[in-house]
């Protein structure tokens, strides 16, 4: 009988010892979040993912890590409610910067969490960026927060971007210079700032020209005239020859002004080119053209060039 | 206190025998139901030879009883300094790699009884007593007859 | 050997001193019985209780973990479950619980836990039963305990560390993964207590631990070192016994779970200190010692051989690919990360091969040197029972593999040495937040990152490996005169063995602190 008692005894505890080590911490979690918000709070948990360049809404662990897509957060938050932003790494270091709600720039780091409390004070469209850079999707770590008034509609998402999502490829099959550099511009996560086929647009915070401009005109930037002499140039760079061999016969007028820009751009893809600041006493943007030097050989660059003349939407094309 | 066996009578030398053949019986059980269900032939052979053990003890009964009668002294081998016969398994891992063959088992009991009959015989080189001499050539002659039931066992297995 | 070099020394007239031979040495072992000097030990070994009080600690900190490789953070330094199980449990395993306590791990391992408990009914007593009465009741009856499930025995085919050395070299073929995914651990861990829970309901007793688990397999290997063994006190005692209660079992306790017959246990390598022959033998003969360090030394077969070359093969790669300056060979290891799949292939072919016939040959060719050097003419007259002058081959093979023993477990305390001191600051953050969720239990989870690594550490680990080295070549040469009985043919016939092992010590310490 003592025996039996001790058993059944046994397997309680043990049955009660699993189930508690198995469900107490998420109780314990939800409590000691509980414990730091002021009422009527609300919670947004903003997760870092490197390897494709997001903060997400979702909940990334050790489980779904491995293998899900978490999709771009899209945080809602509503003028004059507390809100406690809870920011995680699920792997490198990351830096959190929202400069429209004077957030941070943060360091995020992996494992951590960062409990911010905000209460947002006027309805708008936020950017949030990473500032550190984590990974080749760096720069396409951003964000809208959207401030609404207390009741007001949550407007409907824009449709989903290609460009919120990087991933490897392998490098284009054949020799085409074009081809490779337009997948070295995806590699490279040029796009993130850029933008897809180069057409810009991406805001970043206290620039001078308040977006990110168009790669696409960079045609035209380099003094090339026409659809005529961007072929002859794109043609001679598929042939590999040298651009200034073709100076005996230029294919346009202002050909050496031509050759001089393009050494010129070349240089800022190698060098880095530090944004112009809006306001000069804020804090300097977000985002920076890093210099790629390091990364890409005189071909790759070479080749990228080739793929961006080849974007510019000569007269009559739609922009 | 355990006994050596310079000092037991007669009676007592034969009592033990028989405890002997009890103990040894009951081990060769211990055997087979560990083995029964795991290597039955295993298991059969130290069935059959605890069977003939129990006949042994059979035989040395009926001799205590013609001898001296009564009831036997309770005396255990384990009061007994002296190891006479004892089969066991000559390795701790015999289970875990299957290394005990059915043949084995005779073979262990084979050395036992072969021990046994050693034992007594030096015993009996020993034994100032004359009664107590007959007793122990006639115990260790009733080995050899063991002994050679177990080596007919291993021919013809 | 003369130190002037080839020189043959005269026959006739022995140099003075070296007349005879010295005498072989001759084992004088001492053992301390802690049971004894330790009532209070006894008394908790002796409780029904005990395993259960052991296990179920470890068991309810294995579900926190494996909950915390799931839902807790993907980080593998910030995950408790990768931080324990790969960084502290291992270090614990190899260079503590191993050499100082045998396969304690085993008696408080939470992988069979499920399994036990349903295979024998209970968790604390122990079901005894008439052998005559088996039939009445539940269940199947081995020796005197009842047991639940099906009780088939373990295919003869598998009965060896075959499918354990295979599992081994598996696991830690992947072990990058691990140590970076909680996801993967937890497949491993859960999967183990899967297969551990299946095979318990099918096979007899711990099946699973004596052939299948993968940590069993080394544990065996190395606990041969250990400087504690369960044995019996008295041969006599076990000589007259009749019952047999530590293989039969019986009310006091279960026959040993391990298959093993303690009674005649002359070697760690099965024993999984459950202290069942401890409750059960009536006789009160069945105890702890304390005894010198490496004392099994008998290698039984091939497969406990082959699994001593695959652990040194093993530490010899990782000590290559996390401390050599070869970058690359790491990239090939960590195949989900890199991409890089030819080199994965390279990188599994190589270990592999190295691992099970590479190394193994290497080592064949200076032991078969070493035998056909030290061979004798045999006499024309065989005198029965008596050695052969000349040992088989795979006597002298296996006898010479042991040294394999001291040598490996030394080269990867060594090698877990400086893992642990540079990840250990690790251990008190997962502790204040296991799940990376931002908790801070004691405080101590914001705690930097410091790798300590003191700038005695290579002091210890070539010391650490010097010490396997004495061991490996004091235990080889015991090995050889018990074989060879004259000390010249010992020598001879050990020292190719003697030098290989000298070479790969080099290696190790050119890789630790060169």
């Amino acid at each position: 009988m003592r025996e039996t008692m001790a058993e059944i005894g046994a397997g309680l505890l043990t049955l009660a010892g699993i189930i508690a080590a198995t469900f107490y911490p998420f109780v314990y979690e939800a409590k000691s979040v509980e414990k730091r918000l002021p009422p009527g709070a609300q919670v947004i948990t903003l997760t870092g993912v490197a390897a494709t360049g997001t903060w997400t809404e979702e909940n990334v662990d050790g489980g779904n890590y491995w293998y899900r897509h978490f999709a771009p957060a899209r945080p809602v938050l509503r003028v004059g409610q507390p809100t406690l932003l809870r920011l995680k790494s699920a792997d490198v270091n990351h830096s959190f910067y929202c400069p429209g709600l004077a957030v941070g720039p943060l360091e995020v780091h992996p494992g951590h969490v960062l409990d911010v409390l905000i209460t947002p004070i006027r309805e708008g469209v936020f950017e949030f960026y990473c500032t550190t850079i984590c990974g080749d999707p760096h720069f396409g770590m951003r964000g809208q927060m959207l401030v609404l008034r207390e009741g007001s509609p949550i407007p409907a998402a824009e449709p989903a971007k290609a460009d919120k999502f990087w991933q490897e490829s392998p490098p284009p099959p054949g020799q085409s210079h074009v081809a490779r550099g337009a997948w070295l511009f995806h590699r490279n996560g040029c796009f993130t700032c850029h933008g897809v086929k180069g057409k810009g647009g991406v805001p970043n915070w206290n620039y001078i020209k308040d977006t990110i401009p168009p790669l696409s005109t960079l045609a035209e930037r380099m003094l090339i005239p026409d659809k005529e002499g961007a072929d002859a140039i794109v043609g001679a760079m598929e042939r590999a020859a040298d651009l200034k061999t073709l100076s005996s016969d230029p294919p346009f007028a202002r050909f050496n002004a031509f050759l001089a820009q393009y050494q010129s751009v070349k240089d800022v893809i190698r060098k880095g080119n530090p944004p112009g600041k809006k306001d000069p006493k804020g804090l300097p943007p977000p985002l920076e053209m890093l210099p790629f030097g390091m990364r890409l050989s005189d071909r790759d660059i070479d080749d990228l060039i080739a793929y961006l003349l080849t974007l510019e939407p000569w007269e009559g094309g739609d922009k | 206190m355990s006994r050596t066996l310079d000092t037991l009578s007669p009676r007592e030398v034969l009592a033990l025998a028989i405890h002997v053949e009890q103990s040894n019986s009951r081990r060769f059980r211990a055997f087979a139901e560990v083995f029964q269900g795991y290597d039955p032939d295993v298991a059969k052979r130290f069935e059959e030879l605890a069977a003939e053990e129990d006949h042994h003890e059979q035989l040395l009964d009926a001799q205590f009883r013609k001898k001296f009668g009564g009831t036997l002294p309770p005396l255990d081998q384990v009061d007994v300094s002296d190891v006479v016969e004892a089969v066991d398994l000559d390795d701790g891992e015999h289970l875990i790699f299957d290394t005990l063959k059915p043949r084995r088992v005779y073979e262990l009991a084979l050395k036992a009884e072969r021990g046994a009959q050693e034992f007594y015989r030096k015993a009996l080189a020993q034994a100032g007593d004359p009664t107590l001499a007959a007793l122990y050539r006639e115990l260790a002659e009733m080995e050899t007859g063991h002994a050679s039931f177990l080596e007919e066992k291993l021919r013809t297995s | 050997m003369s130190p002037s070099g080839n020189i043959p020394q005269p026959l006739t007239e022995p140099a003075p001193g070296s007349a005879a031979p010295p005498p072989a040495p001759v084992d004088k072992p001492w053992r301390i019985d802690l049971l004894r000097a330790l009532p209070p030990l006894k008394w908790l070994v002796k409780r029904r209780w005990f395993q259960f009080a052991v296990v179920l600690p470890n068991l309810l900190f294995f579900m926190l973990f494996l909950t915390t490789g799931v839902f807790g953070t993907p980080v593998g330094s910030r995950n408790i479950l990768i931080v324990f199980v790969w960084i502290f449990w291992w270090f614990l395993l190899i260079s503590a619980m191993v050499p100082l306590a045998s396969r304690v791990w085993c008696t408080m391992c939470p992988f069979p836990f499920f399994g036990e408990w349903i295979q024998r009914g209970a968790l604390i007593r122990s079901r005894g039963v008439d052998p005559k009465k088996a039939k009445e009741g539940p269940g199947v009856v081995v020796g005197r305990n009842r047991y639940f499930g099906l009780n088939w025995r373990w295919p003869k085919a598998l009965s060896n560390l075959w499918v354990q050395n295979i599992g081994f070299l598996f696991l830690c073929t992947f072990s990058a993964h691990f140590l970076t995914r909680p996801l993967v651990s937890v497949i491993v861990l859960g999967g183990l207590i899967l297969v551990a829970t299946v095979l318990h309901l099918l096979y007899r007793q711990r099946a699973f631990c004596n052939y299948v688990c993968p940590v069993s397999g080394f544990l065996s290997l190395y606990s041969m070192t250990s400087v504690v063994e369960v044995r019996s006190k008295e041969a006599d005692t076990c000589a007259k016994c009749k019952d047999k209660g530590c293989l039969a079992g019986g009310e006091k306790g279960w026959g040993c779970p391990w298959f093993m017959y303690p009674s005649k246990m002359e070697r760690n390598n099965y024993c999984g200190l459950c202290m069942e022959c401890v409750k059960t033998c009536p006789y009160d003969n069945m105890t702890v010692n304390l005894r010198p360090f490496c004392s099994d030394t008998k290698i039984k077969g091939l497969d406990e051989a082959w699994k001593a070359f695959i652990m040194v093969t093993l530490a010899l790669v990782y000590s290559v690919l996390y401390l050599g300056p070869w970058g690359f060979l790491k990239d090939w290891a960590n195949v989900f990360e890199k991409g890089n799949w030819a080199g994965f292939f390279a990188y599994v072919a190589g270990l592999w091969v190295s691992a099970l016939v590479l190394f193994p040959a290497i080592y064949f060719l200076p032991v078969w040197a070493g035998w056909r050097w030290s061979r004798q003419k045999p006499p024309t007259i065989v005198i029965l029972g008596q050695a052969p002058v000349n040992p088989p081959l795979k006597e002298t093979f296996l006898r010479f593999v042991y040294p394999l023993v001291p040598f490996g477990m030394m080269a990867w305390v060594s090698f877990s040495l400086p893992l642990i001191l540079v990840n250990g600051s690790y251990i008190p953050m997962v502790l204040s937040d296991p799940f990376g969720w931002g908790w801070d239990l004691f405080g101590t989870a914001h705690l930097a990152w410091s790798p300590v690594v003191p700038h005695w550490t290579p002091y210890v680990q070539v010391f650490l490996l010097l010490q396997g080295l004495y061991f490996a070549l004091k235990q080889g040469y015991r090995h050889s005169v018990a074989m060879y009985g004259a000390r010249n043919r010992a020598l001879k016939a050990f020292a190719p063995v003697a030098v290989l092992l000298t070479v790969i010590e080099i290696a190790f310490l050119v890789l630790y602190v060169g």
